[in-house]
């Protein structure tokens, strides 16, 4: 897999970054993942997700205006790059593969 | 950028520490938007701890500043070493000063320190100090309220039984009493206890048990007495016999010896018997009388919050004293833990601890003070003088682009690397020369554990602290030039800074404080050795002998010698022992001391007979007269003092002689009006010798030998009367030393702070002398030229300086002495004109140098 290796969490971010679309920053994400997922997240994960994702390439920034909630700072808005694009595919495209591949016997436990 | 509201400052603070700068924005954008959203939906306090927990959890790799970066700064502090060390090498003149001034000082503080450390450890090796207290009493004489050591007898039982919160108690008495075990025959000190004193107070034994305190037979001794009387063999299972008042005698058990106590300690024992003992000395002594007073009531609490509740439950005990005692009601019980009884017993009287630590307490902290002070002043004066030659190095750097705050930095840091040597070697001198110095001085054994983490942090402490003072100005000073006026030339930075001439002001104000008070100080002591005494003390033994059958016995065996001259006996003895009474004249009462010795005795001690006769001679007959010192015959202010009569003890006495005044106590003391009275040899306790000049030695070990066979069942008991103050002229005598090892280092400091100056100014301007010196310039010339912008600031300080000392060393022995020179000027003229002399000194040797050099080199340039 190589270059486009991601872990579970990076993962989970990337989608979100996607879901978000135009207002993906760490703030956002953060309470997302939380929401969705239901477990409890620091911004420091999120944050050390998005750096990484962005040098791999699958992730691009710009920086936003600046608002007053955060006391007149911007803020780093991501999106997904093409080649997100095609690495979140593969990913999908693979998961999905293998779970095809699960015979239904691997599904069948016995009743006791 | 405004610090944001309500954001922990700290947190903030380490964040941006820790942060790189480009992403700082949208990282603490992220962190106050959630900060913010947290305030609202949980409050302040929710919202600052879950900030704090955010800035800790942020801080890992991705936010870290480029290692890169902080390598830079780490490559400057590099850097500034190595310019330190470079400077420091090329000013090696005041490198020196400054570090053997600084490490001087340390060293002092380092001393400082261990005598405080000692002083707060003493008597706090007891386990109990905590809960163990001493019950003290209020009482209130002539509208005073004084706090006692002493306690109504039964009051520790009855606290017991009565106060819960109490849980023991022991009772203290001190008696004195004569121990015998075979030839070892000696006066002692005997402290009386509860069994349980040993298990409050923690004084473990090498031998024995503590439980056998119990027994009325058994007696405890301290490592020294175990030694006195036993030696090398072992003491426990032997028995010592104790004598009271001659009569009673009784047979104790040693059943246990007390390890050596520690050196910080005050409360002791020598020997430690059961209280029930007590009737041996007293044997009327009633255990249950509330009006009876014993010497100390130790108690025990559960812990040492309980004090304030058993404080609150003593008021019955005060009413049942109260009823018991008319004459000496106490108001109130107070209590003082064991741990701090040393500082508290200066306003405890007769308590068993005592406190004679203060005058250090107070002066030693300030002269380590002063001394440090002084070291930053020169350091100050130098670092500002020297810093014209480093200005083309700072305009460089700045031109660099170093801001002022990197040139501070690299100055304090430069600081802290002198101050850094300078701690070491003070160290050193603490360790080598300080401590050892004045452990001598003070008879006690101090010292440094280089283990204490408080004796680390102390010095750091200093370091850091005499760093930054003494190097904060110059460092703003230097760095405040601008890079264009440097380069142009055109600074306007002459070493006639007025700051300079402040400090070198203040600093030959306390050279002349601390050389005159080491001067008066010897003078004192020189004029106090010559004070005459009132009679003489040379050439005269004296011994206690306790009936008038060991003296008669004494005298015939002693006065056969040819070097014995004169033998007189007394019931009291000058510089011993007197008693007080009152005299009743026709219009008033006066309180006086009285002795009461045999006919011979004032002309044996050779008291100076002003008017008036002596006592007749050899016979008993003046039983009604009486001779008096000068300062009663001035209170009774007659014109002839003979044959006036006054009553005393209603009997009428007449006066028959005066003599001078003499100092029956040391130069501390005021002398008092005094009355000798002829007691019968039936009285006499006291022998006074009057032996050939050079032969007291002789008489006194001829002396002890007769005793040892004469009377072996009695401890011997004498000295030379000129030892009767003790160690009073020892004692003034180091503190002399000390004023003068002090005044000394003083003086030293301040040359070399003038002597730098001063070298520093001709190596500004060497350029100018030797221009001068071409076109003939004389000494004299140079000398004014040199000397003109110090000369004004010189002259006031010793003027003001004389003023100051003055006023401190007549304060000082006025203090101390009753008995003292009259007048300080001597000692502050002399002092000034030491002062003049050596400042005159270091100005000279500095001309001679300029003489001596060759102009050429001077104007040839670096």
């Amino acid at each position: 897999m190589g270059r486009s290796h991601i872990g579970e969490f990076e993962e989970l971010v990337l989608l979100v970054v996607g879901v978000l679309y135009d207002d993906a920053y760490a703030v956002a994400i953060t309470k997302e993942i939380s929401n969705q997922s239901g477990r409890s997240v620091n911004v420091s994960a999120v944050h050390k997700s998005l750096y990484r994702l962005e040098k791999k390439g699958i992730l691009a920034s710009r920086l936003s205006d600046p608002e007053a909630k955060r006391g007149g700072k911007r803020k780093r808005l991501f999106r997904i790059t093409p080649f997100g694009k095609q690495v979140v595919d593969e990913m999908m495209a693979l998961r999905s593969k293998l779970r095809a591949q699960i015979p239904g016997m691997a599904f069948q436990w016995e009743q006791s | 950028m405004s610090r944001p509201n309500h954001i922990p400052s700290l947190a903030h603070w380490f964040f941006r520490a820790y942060c790189r700068r480009e992403l700082y924005e949208e990282l603490h954008g992220d962190l106050e938007e959630f900060f913010y959203e947290r305030l609202e939906a949980h409050g302040l306090f929710k919202a600052k701890l879950m900030y704090w927990w955010d800035v800790l959890k942020c801080c890992q790799p991705y936010a870290w500043k480029d290692l890169e970066r902080q390598n830079s700064e780490i490559i400057m502090f590099k850097n500034y070493f190595k310019t330190g060390i470079r400077s420091m090498r090329r000013a090696a003149l005041s490198t020196f000063i400054n570090i053997s001034g600084l490490s001087v000082a340390i060293g002092i503080c380092m001393v400082v320190y261990a005598f405080m450390l000692f002083d707060y450890s003493i008597d706090t090796h007891h386990e109990n100090k905590d809960v163990v207290f001493l019950t003290t009493s209020h009482v209130d004489r002539e509208g005073e309220l004084h706090q006692y050591g002493f306690t109504p007898g039964p009051i520790g039982a009855a606290m017991v039984s009565q106060i819960p919160q109490v849980i023991d108690y022991s009772r203290i008495s001190d008696r004195q009493g004569v121990m015998k075990h075979g030839d070892h025959v000696f006066h002692e000190r005997i402290r009386l206890v509860d069994p349980s004193f040993l298990n409050m107070m923690t004084f473990p034994l090498s031998a024995g048990s503590a439980k056998s305190l119990e027994d009325v037979n058994s007696v405890i001794l301290s490592h020294n007495a175990a030694i006195k009387y036993f030696g090398d063999t072992e003491a426990v299972g032997k028995d010592i016999l104790l004598i009271v008042n001659d009569d009673v005698q009784k047979t104790f058990a040693v059943a246990g010896v007390a390890e050596p106590f520690p050196d910080e300690h005050i409360i002791d024992f020598d020997f430690l018997i059961n209280i029930n003992n007590i009737t041996l000395f007293e044997p009327t002594y009633a255990e249950n009388d509330w009006a009876e007073f014993i010497d100390a009531t130790l108690i025990q609490v559960d812990q040492p919050q309980s004090i304030a509740e058993v404080s609150r439950q003593m008021m019955s005990f005060v009413a049942l004293q109260n009823e018991a005692d008319n004459d000496w009601p106490i108001r109130s019980f107070g209590f003082a833990p064991i741990a701090t009884l040393h500082h508290d017993s200066a306003f405890i009287r007769d308590g068993i601890s005592y406190d004679g630590r203060q005058p250090g307490r107070i002066t030693l902290p300030l002269i380590g003070g002063l001394m440090l002070l002084l070291a930053c002043l020169n350091y100050v004066n130098l670092a500002i003088v020297l810093a014209t030659r480093r200005l083309k190095e700072i305009g460089i750097r700045k031109m660099m682009g170093a801001v002022r705050r990197g040139v501070i930095i690299q100055f304090l840091f430069e600081n802290l690397l002198t101050t850094g040597f300078a701690t070491l070697l003070g160290w050193l001198l603490a360790w080598l020369v300080f401590i050892p110095g004045f452990s001598h001085i003070a008879h006690i054994n101090y010292s440094l554990d280089f283990t204490d983490p408080y004796l680390w942090i102390l010095s750091i402490l200093i370091m850091v602290i005499t760093s930054v003072v003494s190097g904060l100005y110059p460092a703003l000073f230097i760095s405040r030039f601008k890079t264009i006026t440097i380069f142009k030339g055109i600074v306007k930075f002459k070493s006639k800074n007025p700051l300079t001439r402040i400090l070198l002001g203040v600093q030959l104000i306390l050279a002349c404080v601390t050389i005159t008070n080491a001067i008066t100080f010897v003078q004192n002591n020189a004029y106090q050795n010559d004070i005459d005494w009132g009679y003489n003390p040379e050439n005269m033994v004296y011994a206690t002998v306790s009936n008038d059958t060991d003296y008669t016995m004494l005298r015939g065996a002693i006065a056969d010698r040819s070097d014995v001259l004169e033998v007189a006996g007394g019931e009291n003895h000058v510089g011993v022992s007197q008693t007080k009474a009152v005299v009743h004249t026709a219009d008033r009462d006066l309180e006086v001391n009285r002795l009461h010795v045999g006919p011979d005795y004032l002309a044996t001690m050779d008291f100076k007979i002003r008017e008036g006769r002596h006592f007749n001679p050899g016979s008993y007959s003046d039983q009604q007269g009486v001779i008096i010192n000068r300062k009663l015959a001035d209170i009774l202010d007659k014109s002839t003092p003979i044959g006036s009569q006054f009553r005393m003890d209603s009997t009428n006495y007449m006066i028959v002689g005066v003599i001078e005044d003499f100092h029956f106590h040391n130069f501390y003391n005021e002398i008092k009006p005094t009355i000798f009275t002829v007691a019968q040899p039936a009285d006499f306790r006291f022998m006074a010798i009057r032996t050939a000049p050079g032969a007291a030695r002789a008489v006194m070990d001829d002396l002890k030998s007769q005793w040892a066979t004469l009377i072996p069942e009695k401890p011997f008991e004498g000295d030379y009367q000129t030892d009767v103050w003790g160690d009073y002229f020892q004692s003034i005598e180091n503190f002399a030393f000390f004023n003068q090892a002090v005044s000394f280092i003083t003086v030293l400091m301040v040359c070399l702070g003038l002597y730098g100056l001063i070298v520093l100014n001709i190596s500004n301007r060497i350029r100018e002398l030797s221009i001068r010196k071409v076109l003939g310039a004389g000494w004299m010339n140079m000398l004014r030229l040199l000397s003109k912008q110090y000369i004004l600031i010189i002259l006031t300080a010793l003027i003001g300086g004389s003023w100051v000392s003055y006023l401190v060393s007549d304060a000082q022995l006025e203090m101390l002495f009753h008995y003292r020179i009259l007048s300080v000027w001597p000692g502050v003229l002399l002092a000034s004109l030491l002062l003049v002399v050596i400042i005159a000194m270091v100005f000279f040797s500095q001309i001679r140098r300029i003489e001596e050099l060759n102009p050429v080199e001077g104007i040839g340039g670096e």
